[in-house]
């Protein structure tokens, strides 16, 4: 596993995808903090306009936040849908297969290649977030650590997903399907959101059984209650707006995700296995 | 032990291409040739045993071993007919890679990839990237990693496709070598004149099935070819030599006929020269490789 694990970090930090993510990533990131700095309202008097003042913040942050969710989360699904099916399209798993090397290596080797480098990605693009907020906001978020993992935690459910399709789907359609399925479980988040805000049971079960199906929009609105509960002046904040949370996901659902990722490794890792090449 | 051992062994398509019952027994050191028209089943055959198919059925052992056991991989090599590398790669990085993989280290690993390049002809060619390479250096490289872990078996599966005759030759002297190494290899090929230029055994595939499998040298006597030239013949005489040998043929004034010893000559000779015939002359041709193989495929 060991050979395939560096030999994936190799091949990824050969790719443009890389380059180019990184270096659209950094132009959002300028963009987000120019927003910051002319958003900043520093020297704001009475109560009013500093309680106007933090839901403004509030609003960007979870927005600068979500966006970046949608960067690291698309750079998963293309970084990793060709994964399997093109080598195997093109000839070059044949070589590797016909070696002393279990399937089972070959996947679990490139999933923690591709993950070191999402993670390594997301560390960046929240760790810029977070400073430019400090920064430009003058405002020290919580959730440091505990908010990273939960960031991290999105790319690792796609790419999982996407893992588990690259092995019996073509490289584009796997890439299609993924997706819609990412978009699938950002709107039912949203639908559930709204069911919570004017209490209709319906529209909460609909976003409950999209987030079992994808459960990326439950890890972010977990993520910014962590945030939010965690950074003083915007604790009260965290359920105003699109991009936040009515309530509070529950921790047996963190449980779920990780079920979620070790389940869609483990079924690439059987259809792999029998796979004629 | 032999080196190869398949017994029965089946690989089925949904379209009812592959290869079926297939039972084979190549003995370590040899060099064995596996023929046949394209879709006979060459392919499908080298990949089942390589562990990239999985059979419907029948069994085998490679050294030994059941198919299946990834232990027995240590000491096998393959050049698969499609041969692709990651382009990203160098020569060298791709070896050293692949030598990872027979987890080798070290300094042994870095010796070996020189060892393999040279003896390749890739000798410095190592540094640069796969996708600068030829179709030919590609082959190399596939060959080069074939060889690395010093295997005690070989698969080349049309190993000389993309390369040019000074290439060609090459290949064959480097499996003369491997074979004065006490290597075992297997090897598809379209190219019958380097079959028989370096193969001891031959296995003829068609539609899946093996026609004809033996010693080379045996099979190419099997179908010699003698010419007696006379100076007149009736019919009458050419059907008595047809009750001896059925492939008596007479083209003018010479008589044709295909056997399998020389030990059948005499008598045809006798015959004739008792029928009243004058015999100007008595030659042999040994058959090629091609014509056997033309001859199977017209039978089978």
């Amino acid at each position: 596993m060991g050979p395939i694990f560096r030999l994936t970090l190799k091949e990824l930090l050969s790719k443009k995808i890389l380059l180019v993510s990184f270096i659209l990533t950094v132009i959002y990131l300028v963009l987000y903090g120019t927003g910051l700095h002319f958003i900043n309202a520093k020297g704001m008097g009475d109560m009013t306009e500093q309680i106007v003042k933090l839901m403004a913040y509030s609003q960007l942050i979870s927005m600068g936040l979500y966006f970046a969710s949608f960067i690291v989360c698309l750079f998963a699904v293309f970084a990793g849908v060709g994964a399997i099916s093109s080598e195997v399209d093109n000839g070059v798993m044949i070589s590797i297969i016909s070696k002393p090397v279990r399937r089972g290596e070959i996947i679990v080797g490139k999933f923690m290649g591709y993950a070191v480098m999402l993670m390594l990605y997301s560390a960046f693009i929240y760790y810029s977030i977070y400073f430019l907020v400090d920064i430009m906001l003058d405002l020290r978020l919580g959730g440091m650590v505990s908010g990273y993992l939960l960031f991290t935690l999105q790319p690792l459910v796609l790419l999982a997903v996407t893992f588990w399709g690259t092995t019996f789907l073509p490289t584009v359609a796997n890439g299609v399907a993924v997706f819609i399925l990412y978009m699938f479980g950002m709107i039912g988040g949203m639908i559930e959101q709204i069911g919570y805000a004017i209490e209709k049971t319906a529209a909460v079960n609909v976003g409950i059984v999209s987030s079992l199906i994808m459960p990326v929009d439950t890890i972010f609105r977990q993520m910014i209650n962590v945030i939010f509960s965690q950074t003083p002046s915007l604790s009260i904040l965290n359920t105003m707006g699109p991009f936040m949370s009515l309530k509070q996901p529950s921790h047996w659902m963190m449980v779920y995700v990780l079920i979620y990722v070790l389940g869609c490794v483990f079924m690439a890792t059987r259809i792999f296995k029998a796979k004629e090449i | 032990m032999p080196a190869i051992e398949t017994h029965n062994l089946t690989k089925v398509y949904h379209n009812n291409a592959g290869c079926k019952d297939i039972c084979l027994s190549v003995s370590e050191g040899q060099v064995f040739g596996f023929l046949g028209p394209n879709g006979a089943g060459k392919s499908t055959f080298v990949k089942t045993l390589m562990g990239l198919l999985y059979p419907t059925g029948g069994r085998a052992f490679l050294l030994g071993k059941p198919l299946g056991d990834l232990n027995v991989r240590h000491r096998i090599g393959y050049l698969p007919e499609l041969f692709r590398y990651q382009e990203w790669m160098t020569g060298c990085g791709l070896l050293e890679f692949h030598a990872s993989l027979y987890k080798m280290s070290g300094k042994q690993l870095k010796m070996q990839v020189e060892n393999v390049l040279e003896r390749v002809g890739l000798s410095g060619k190592g540094k640069y990237r796969i996708k600068t390479y030829s179709k030919g250096m590609q082959q190399r490289l596939g060959l080069a990693s074939a060889l690395l872990p010093n295997p005690d078996l070989i698969f080349l599966d049309e190993p000389t496709s993309a390369l040019d005759p000074v290439g060609r030759r090459e290949v064959r002297e480097i499996i003369a070598d491997l074979k004065h190494e006490g290597k075992t290899i297997f090897l598809n090929s379209h190219l019958l004149s380097e079959v028989e230029m370096v193969c001891d055994e031959v296995a003829i595939i068609k539609e899946g099935q093996v026609v004809a499998n033996g010693n080379l040298q045996e099979l190419l006597c099997s179908g010699t070819e003698v010419t007696i030239r006379v100076n007149d013949i009736r019919e009458p005489l050419i059907a008595i030599l047809r009750k001896m040998n059925e492939t008596v043929h007479l083209e003018g004034t010479r008589i044709t006929a295909l056997i399998d010893n020389p030990v059948e000559v005499p008598p045809l000779v006798e015959t004739l020269v008792e029928g009243g015939v004058q015999i100007y002359e008595v030659s042999y041709k040994q058959q090629s490789l091609e014509e056997l193989f033309i001859r199977f495929m017209k039978e089978a």
